[in-house]
């Protein structure tokens, strides 16, 4: 599996956040480039979406959003552009974990939030957005669960993973971290 | 095997369209060895819809400094870098979607933009920040659903509109819908249409008098009619042409009272040859269709293309899209029954007044998806894909208001629908009134946007929706547009309350500022434009929305329109009102004047960054510009009053104000002598290139020296409003060199 179209959402343990909490905090990143190995560029506001992202963090290599689908405020990075040096699919997979974890522990810690945001590391969704390399289907599942798994548990504790079960979305899975290691970031 | 798309779809995507893809990846391919010119690539991509976005030249102001984005030295176009995100403009030809369609849009919005489909103000779909890589694969699979990309941007034939109505429409002549398929698709990359200097826009509408497809404001505009001929009746169009909205905005003018519909086709062509031929190429701010026209008087343009219809060699491909025409069909999935009594959930019944439309076919309704500022999550265009299948017989389109329709629901499976669309919260009651704001990509990704056209309407759909209830339905009834700049993508210009982003400078700062338009007609195909009524701060908009509202509901006569409401008062009247929002507090009293709506960065225009702070002083030019506005005002007024010739004179003396205004900047003595001021003005601004437009170039410094060079003496209404828009146009240009050159006098903050 070729792709490095990988996204990750961690997802917070409070939905009471709207646009205006994280877009002036994202203007601010991008002033201080706040991310490493990342060229901030730009933010957008999605408040006015229902049920879906509420602002985006543009960035030349992934965008972060805060996103709301579903009802669940979670932090989804996305990779969009190839991961320099990482050359398989774990490879991979643990770069985009690992920056998600970054942005989230960046964000939460933010003078801004005094401590109202908190993301749950036992909480996460790993997908893959891009429907020729990973299409939705059993056969993804059963090829990626076992890399999932070990990068899952590598670096958060051993997970339960659960495929999603609407076909017409892109590949994913939810990984619930079971062990101590899984703790709010 | 590798895995690609191409061989993914094999089977499922023409041969001549995977040609025409394959050849565009070519063009990548050659453009990153370095053997394509990047001009060449810019327009090449331009024609299959790759646009570029805001940033794109490599540097974004972060609120403090100019931050230099570090891209790969590649470029896909002049000053526009390889890397940086870009904008993939999908023509959706009259709006028409089937739920295929529907789905892979949702699944493009996930894997190469931001997870948003945007509906635009011209019934396309936008997806923001792509990569130029991405883009084959992206036209594949958008090919493979019958969709293209083709000629959506650039020079070109742009997306064919028409009523999201048509076809179920109660006041209808005949279903525009077929024959708007057949121009877009006879056009598409018509030999004829190949050569333009600039865009093309056609529209169609079934009726006159509703808004429809807003005829009035396109290149080629067709309103459905039926005559009898021989004792048969007819279909055919009344067409109109030279439309255009853009900085300075033309009403099209009639061309034919009746054109039969089996020559439409022959007929859009023979005005493609003559466009190509007799258009403006060499300046671009003069080259639309509306310019020709202008210049031609419309009789001779008429003459002119009835001469290359004759004329012009023969194309008979035309006949296979008319062939078509009478093979077009929609089909429900439901038979049409009324809804009768039943149970209404919270919300329906206000959900139903503005949401839903009584079709002429009995027992059938429309449904309007409210989408607020046109955007849509992958997953709610993957729901709505289902429920057009399930409700609709697949029938959905797209709004030039940014919404989407899905068509033959019938009535009495509303209910269901309304839970439905309730469950996935798309149940926003008040599509097509106040609270509908919609606006243009304006400075969120458009790099000609001055201002922030989607901050402004997100602000003002959440005040407005929050009084919505207890709105007296005179205002609830108004529509709001707002544009980003003065190039209308908003459409502002037939809006009841128009606004488009400019700026002013205040001390040593920038203020973002919107223009307010008042009383333009959306019915009657768009029929008249607003008129300008000065600039009022961004942060203040609001308010002045709110007395301006309070004022019409207090002094509306019996069931005046907001517009006759204008009229009636005047715009004297109409002034003093806007104008007490004009005041910008200090800076330090309150900053958030300095920053634009849903943008917390100090607002800059460009790299311009604010001066060292000397005080709150009010500048010789500023007086200056303050009697030039006044100028340009009384030159409304006069032509209010039908004295053009007299509103044509104060219209120049207003630029000639504004002129010897940024002149005196230099030399404080210049003489108030038109030769003079005109001279200086060439010589110590436009030729520096300090009055500027980074986009538009020397456009607004050509409106004095051709004035300058005498008055067009026809002195007709047209002519009037022309120079009176330009005089506006110029002014707003003035500020901007005024405080380009305040800046380059006095050190940059870092």
């Amino acid at each position: 599996m070729d792709s490095h179209k990988i996204a990750v959402k961690i997802f917070a343990t409070s939905s009471a956040f709207t646009g205006e909490d994280f877009v002036p905090v994202f203007h601010r990143w991008i002033q201080n480039q706040v991310l490493a190995h990342h060229t901030l560029i730009d933010v957008v506001d999605y408040d006015h979406v229902p049920n879906g992202p509420i602002a985006v963090l543009v960035a030349n290599e992934a965008n972060i959003a805060l996103d709301l689908t579903d009802g669940r405020l979670g932090l989804l990075y996305f990779r969009k552009r190839p991961i320099p040096g990482a050359d398989t699919f774990a490879d991979r997979l643990r770069a985009v974990l690992t920056d998600t974890l970054n942005a989230a522990e960046r964000l939460q810690a933010d003078e801004h939030f005094a401590g109202r945001l908190r993301f749950n590391r036992g909480d996460l969704q790993i997908r893959i957005h891009d429907r020729l390399e990973a299409p939705n289907a059993a056969a993804t599942y059963q090829q990626l669960t076992p890399q999932i798994q070990a990068v899952v548990t590598d670096v958060l504790g051993p997970a339960t993973l659960t495929p999603t079960q609407n076909p017409q979305s892109v590949f994913a899975v939810q990984a619930q971290a079971v062990a101590t290691r899984a703790s709010v970031v | 095997m590798a895995l690609n798309w191409k061989d993914h779809l094999a089977g499922r995507v023409s041969p001549a369209l995977t040609a025409e893809i394959d050849a565009f990846a070519a063009q990548i391919a050659l453009r990153k060895q370095g053997k394509i010119d990047e001009k060449l690539f810019a327009e090449t991509r331009l024609r299959r819809g790759a646009y570029g976005q805001r940033y794109d030249n490599g540097q974004r102001n972060d609120g403090t400094k100019t931050q230099k984005l570090p891209y790969s030295a590649l470029t896909k176009g002049p000053d526009t870098f390889w890397d940086a995100p870009g904008m993939q403009r999908i023509k959706i030809p009259f709006g028409g979607l089937n739920p295929e369609q529907m789905i892979v849009l949702a699944e493009l919005a996930e894997e190469y933009s931001d997870g948003i489909c945007h509906i635009t103000t011209r019934q396309d779909i936008q997806l923001h920040y792509v990569h130029i890589d991405d883009t084959p694969d992206l036209m594949r699979r958008l090919a493979a659903v019958g969709i293209t990309s083709r000629e959506a941007c650039g020079n070109s034939v742009r997306n064919v509109t028409a009523c999201p109505l048509a076809g179920v429409c109660r006041t209808e002549a005949f279903d525009v819908t077929p024959y708007a398929k057949a121009l877009a698709y006879y056009l598409l990359g018509h030999r004829d249409t190949q050569d333009f200097g600039r865009k093309f826009k056609i529209a169609l509408s079934g009726c006159e008098d509703e808004a429809c497809a807003l005829v009035s404001f396109h290149d080629l505009g067709g309103v459905a009619a039926k005559k009898i001929v021989d004792g048969q009746e007819k279909r055919g169009f009344k067409l109109y042409v030279g439309g255009g909205l853009g900085p300075v905005p033309h009403q099209a003018k009639l061309l034919e009272e009746f054109v039969a519909a089996e020559d439409l086709l022959p007929l859009a062509r023979a005005m493609g040859r003559v466009f190509a031929r007799l258009g403006e190429k060499k300046n671009r701010n003069r080259a639309r269709l509306k310019f020709l026209v202008h210049k031609l008087g419309i009789d001779e343009f008429r003459r002119i293309v009835a001469e290359e219809v004759r004329t012009m060699p023969d194309d008979p491909s035309w006949r296979e899209h008319y062939d078509q025409i009478p093979r077009w069909a929609e089909k429900p999935a439901w038979e049409g029954v009324q809804l009768t009594m039943a149970r209404r959930p919270a919300g329906f019944d206000e959900w139903e007044k503005t949401n839903v439309y009584q079709q002429l076919q009995p027992g059938y309704v429309v449904a309007t998806i409210t989408c607020p500022l046109g955007d849509l999550t992958s997953d709610q265009m993957r729901a709505l894909a289902d429920l057009s299948r399930r409700y609709a017989g697949g029938n959905a389109r797209t709004t030039v208001e940014q919404n989407l329709v899905l068509r033959w629901v019938p009535h009495n499976k509303l209910i269901e629908l309304y839970n439905e669309l309730a469950a996935l919260k798309l149940n926003q009651a008040g599509a097509g009134t106040i609270v509908d704001v919609t606006a243009c990509p304006g400075t969120d990704t458009c790099k000609l946007g001055i201002a922030s056209s989607r901050g402004l309407a997100g602000e003002l759909r959440t005040r407005l929706a929050a009084k919505s209830a207890s709105m007296d339905q005179a205002v609830r009834g108004l529509r709001i547009k707002v544009s980003g700049c003065f190039n209308s993508c908003g459409q502002h210009h037939v809006a009841d309350l128009g606004f488009y982003g400019n700026s002013r400078n205040v001390g040593k700062y920038t203020v973002p500022h919107f223009q307010v338009m008042l009383g333009g007609q959306w019915s009657h195909n768009a029929a008249s434009f607003g008129l300008a009524l000065g600039a009022v701060p961004s942060k203040r908009i609001p308010d002045l929305v709110q007395t301006l509202t309070d004022r019409f509901v207090a002094e509306r006569q019996s069931a005046e329109s907001f517009q006759r409401y204008c009229q009636r008062v005047g715009k004297k009247a109409l002034k003093e009102i806007v104008d007490q929002f004009t005041v910008v507090p200090p800076h330090n009293e309150d900053a958030s004047f300095y920053s634009d709506w849903g943008d917390p960065r100090e607002f800059t225009i460009g790299d311009m960054g604010t001066g060292e702070c000397a005080g709150e002083v009010v500048s010789m030019s500023q007086f200056g510009f303050a009697q030039a506005e006044g100028d340009a005002f009384a030159a409304q007024l006069l032509l209010d009053e039908g004295k053009y010739q007299a509103a044509d004179e104060k219209a120049y003396r207003a630029m000639l104000t504004a002129a010897r205004t940024l002149v005196q900047l230099q030399w404080l003595d210049v003489p108030d002598e038109p030769g003079v001021i005109v001279e200086e003005f060439r010589k110590r601004f436009v030729d520096t290139k300090i009055f500027w437009d980074t986009y538009c170039h020397g456009q607004f410094g050509n409106y004095i020296f051709q004035r300058f060079e005498g008055p067009d003496t026809r002195y007709t209404a047209d002519t009037a409003r022309k120079i009176v828009e330009e005089a506006n146009l110029f002014i707003d240009a003035a500020h901007k060199a005024d405080a380009k050159f305040m800046a380059a006098q006095t050190p940059v903050k870092v």
